[in-house]
């Protein structure tokens, strides 16, 4: 397995989708290369990263009060 | 239709959630009102992060509430409320960005690692610093707060195809079955376009988070063409 071949199998196995012999090639390249033990830490920070992108504000949001009255005349119509 | 999976956190427990359905579907004006303001905000931020800008997202909030009143009756409760009326609204937001018209698909080759040809790395694999607290719960620390502001930001780089997708699947918590559905698409597709969304955000915070860079070193419109950014509030 090379370099390149890891990556199209990346989310595969952040996911655990691989299948036991592809596994073992994956991480048997692991193993070996530095560059590419780096860079699938980065990318697994990448994706925990945009999963808690959005959560924040979402706890804090309000519905503003004009969008409220602004559905609610707009029902009744 | 797909599903989607709940709202990060739950504003009314299940049985104030049913006392509140029943009083929608005999028409009680407070409990409409109540129920936008219970789930309203939640769900405008759902369509500011998908649209963009706030106008867009307030209009796409008012169609989906709009409809969801209408389909009140069709509500099987199979699902949690919170859970409905957020597939209504990733719903409106996608028919008012596909009204918007789609824009030709840019590129983002300049964005996926590079390789020799014996497919070895050309660039060595980054370190990355440590990122201190992302941790969503109020609260967590102002690193934290700007590390999610700064993804953000470099999300909304993408173009919006990818973007789309990568949105559907790692904030708004759609299956990759619920995300081929909502987008007409296949599996396979979403699947694909997914792994190059998130190696193309992995290169635009690169900058930012690698061990020893200076902040911002790299342009991102050095592979996208800047024509393509979307309009930000």
């Amino acid at each position: 397995m090379t370099c390149r071949d890891l990556i199209d199998f990346l989310d595969d196995y952040v996911d655990e989708r691989l299948s036991l012999i592809e596994r073992a090639k994956f991480e048997l390249h692991l193993a070996a290369c530095r560059d590419c033990r780096n860079y699938l830490a980065s990318y697994r920070e990448t994706v925990r990263l945009a999963r808690a992108a959005g959560a924040t504000e979402e706890t804090a949001a309000e519905m503003p009060a004009d969008l409220v009255r602004a559905i609610m005349d707009s029902r009744g119509r | 239709m797909a599903v989607v999976p709940s709202l990060p956190s739950q504003p009314i427990p299940e049985a104030d959630e049913c006392a509140l359905l029943a009083r929608l579907r005999v028409g009680d004006e407070r409990a409409y009102e109540q129920l936008l303001s219970q789930y309203g905000g939640r769900l405008l931020a759902v369509a500011r992060r998908m649209m963009g800008n706030e106008e867009d997202a307030r209009d796409a909030v008012q169609e989906a509430m709009l409809s969801a009143f209408k389909a009140l009756d069709r509500f099987d409760g199979k699902s949690k409320l919170s859970t409905w009326l957020h597939r209504i609204v990733v719903n409106a937001c996608l028919m008012r960005m596909r009204a918007k018209g789609r824009r030709p698909e840019v590129s983002i080759d300049g964005l996926l690692p590079r390789f020799q040809e014996d497919g070895h790395r050309r660039d060595p694999g980054p370190v990355w610093k440590s990122l201190g607290s992302a941790n969503p719960s109020p609260g967590s620390g102002i690193e934290g707060t700007e590390t999610r502001r700064l993804v953000r930001a470099n999300i909304d780089r993408l173009p919006e195809g990818y973007r789309t997708v990568l949105m559907l699947r790692d904030i708004e918590g759609l299956d990759t079955e619920q995300a081929a559905i909502a987008l007409e698409m296949t599996p396979n597709a979403v699947k694909t376009r997914l792994h190059r969304a998130r190696q193309a955000l992995r290169e635009l915070l690169d900058a930012d988070m690698r061990l020893g860079s200076p902040k911002g070193g790299k342009a991102w419109r050095s592979a996208i063409d800047p024509s393509d950014e979307r309009e930000r509030p």
